[in-house]
């Protein structure tokens, strides 16, 4: 009795250990998807656990007045405001120890910024940054990322 | 079958120009490849096909045919759609039943693979730069090989 409830644990461990993968495959392709000025967005992609986690952080220093946004992947500002999202993403995953509770991956950028960014309209329609928009492509390529996991 | 992702996006295209022009000849179609041409009156839409991640399908009897490797590349067609603010609730949601209905879950074989759609998402924007907006996204996976 005692092997199988330690195989119980050991497995509710790896589940436990797979959804934070999971969740954090999500936060990476949301980043992905998501242009960058001065990281307010990218960086305000949260993670909750049980509930919605409302924290927001400060976009990093505005480029240089003439500066041309970059495409996706090599702004100014992208590597250290991704990293700031990761960082506190890890933290408040270290708190999920169970199977008990959804994990809520949100973004706390006012709800205009984000309808922007969403439907590839930022900074105009004819200009987008991100044609297609945010969630749906990141939500799709992490399933599929994940449907070819293990 | 090596990958043609040209023909992904002619073949989503052409469908729903065919089927949205037939429904509703007076509204503008515009394309992303095209500077927008906004008419207010009787609304527009903006048409874009966008790919997203190219994933190796690692699963069982699918992930080869033969020697070859199948990969899976998936996207949405988005379109945008508008009308000027004080009216147009009732079109902007008849133009999203006609594209739901021209693209949504359908399947046709196309050069250098197979071609899916599914997963309407009708998401209601309101006013945005003045116009009463509204956006359709449709994903597609497009079933291929490198070779």
């Amino acid at each position: 009795m005692k092997r199988l409830e330690a195989e119980i644990t050991r497995l509710e461990k790896e589940a436990v250990a797979d959804v934070k993968v999971a969740a954090i495959t999500v936060v990476k392709a949301m980043h992905s998807r998501t242009p960058v000025w001065t990281g307010e967005a990218v960086r305000n992609f949260t993670v909750g656990i049980g509930s919605r986690n409302n924290s927001k952080a400060p976009g990093g220093p505005q480029p240089p007045p003439g500066s041309t946004p970059k495409g996706l992947g090599g702004e100014q500002n992208r590597a250290s405001m991704e990293s700031g999202s990761l960082s506190a993403a890890n933290s408040a995953l270290n708190k999920l120890k169970d199977l008990d509770k959804n994990v809520i991956v949100s973004n706390t950028v006012d709800a205009a910024k984000w309808d922007l960014l969403d439907n590839g309209s930022a900074p105009t329609r004819e200009r987008a940054r991100n044609p297609g928009g945010i969630s749906a492509l990141a939500i799709q390529g992490a399933r599929a990322k994940l449907t070819n996991w293990k | 079958m090596a990958m043609d992702t040209e023909a992904v996006r002619v073949q989503l295209v052409d469908t729903l120009v065919a089927d949205f022009a037939a429904a509703h000849p007076l509204a503008k179609i515009n394309y992303e490849n095209l500077r927008l041409d906004q008419d207010d009156d009787n609304g527009w839409i903006y048409i874009s096909v966008i790919p997203g991640d190219l994933v190796r399908r690692n699963l069982g009897s699918r992930a080869t045919s033969g020697n070859v490797a199948n990969y899976s590349q998936f996207g949405i067609v988005q379109v945008q759609m508008a009308i000027k603010k004080d009216g147009g609730t009732r079109t902007l949601h008849q133009f999203a039943d006609t594209i739901i209905t021209s693209l949504q879950d359908r399947d046709w074989s196309i050069s250098g693979g197979r071609l899916f759609t599914s997963n309407g998402d009708r998401r209601t924007r309101g006013i945005v730069a003045g116009s009463f907006a509204m956006n359709v996204n449709i994903e597609w996976e497009y079933h291929t090989s490198l070779s």
